[in-house]
């Protein structure tokens, strides 16, 4: 591999790890058809240089602009995620809501709503008060969360095991 | 085989599908770890075994017989599962907290 060639392949991952802050592992080694070495390569010297920033959360290695602090990288992991990025923008739009109101709204069975607002509450996005004895939904920082949702595009394959949870909780919810 | 080309077209399809479709599933269970997407994710499993029979069958590692038997008895599987995990859901039960109407998953120690 020549210099110029690894340059740019370096520059192509913190290239994408920006456009997509977020970004997981298996998908800069799809989109940008790498070699997960080659990859793993670049990325620890990118970490390095504190050019790219890994955080572990929710169970995968997410990599990050070093511009995003720790509220936005867990609240842009799980804005990731189709549901979540639907439940949050039901909230921006009409929010506070009732917690069974919003999963109607959105059109999920309770158990999907749950789920995600348990990880979205406690990544700090999402606050849960209590009115009588109705959970209310609401936005901790609304403006903020609203930008990064902007920026968090799901790839196909979070898209897809996130319908394929919906699928299954809708079928097998009471 | 007079069927030869167009069987191993609809094998390597139905393949791809059923490995989509367990992949899913599989990411599905570990983003959950609760049995009925275990379950569902075995029963998926059962078409991609489904498709290794046929395979097998095809290469002449199988008699017709025996693939025949195996075909049913990965059907009877797939639904024993789906029942499974239909019913399992039943019992990973949703309790609505005293004061809240947001539920919490609880497995029963049955």
């Amino acid at each position: 591999m020549t210099e110029t060639r690894e340059n740019a392949t370096r520059r192509a991952i913190h290239d994408h790890v920006h456009e997509r802050p977020g970004v997981h592992f298996n998908e800069l080694t799809r989109v940008l058809d790498l070699a997960p070495g080659q990859v793993q390569y670049h990325l620890k010297r990118l970490t390095r240089a504190d050019r790219v920033v890994a955080a572990d959360l929710f169970g995968r290695t997410h990599y990050y602009p070093p511009e995003f602090d720790d509220w936005e990288r867990a609240a842009l992991a799980l804005l990731h995620r189709e549901t979540s990025a639907d439940i949050v923008a039901e909230l921006l739009a009409a929010g506070p809501l009732g917690a069974s109101e919003t999963a109607e709204r959105v059109g999920i069975a309770r158990s999907t709503c749950s789920w995600h607002v348990d990880r979205l509450s406690e990544a700090g996005v999402v606050r849960t008060e209590r009115d009588g004895n109705r959970v209310v939904l609401a936005l901790a920082e609304p403006e903020r969360t609203a930008r990064l949702l902007q920026r968090a595009e799901p790839s196909l394959p979070e898209r897809l095991v996130d319908r394929f949870t919906r699928l299954v909780d809708s079928l097998l919810a009471e | 085989m007079a069927n030869g080309p167009l069987l191993i077209v609809l094998l390597a399809l139905a393949g791809v599908a059923a490995a989509t479709l367990l992949g899913l599933a599989l990411a599905g269970f570990a983003r959950r770890r609760s049995r009925p997407y275990l379950l569902v994710a075995l029963a998926l499993a059962t078409l991609l075994i489904r498709v290794a029979v046929a395979s097998a069958a095809m290469a002449g590692l199988l008699t017709d017989p025996d693939h025949h038997l195996a075909e049913h008895v990965l059907d009877v599987l797939m639904a024993a599962l789906v029942i499974a995990a239909v019913y399992t859901a039943r019992s990973v039960r949703r309790r609505a907290n005293a004061d809240t109407d947001t539920e919490r998953e609880v497995v029963d120690d049955d």
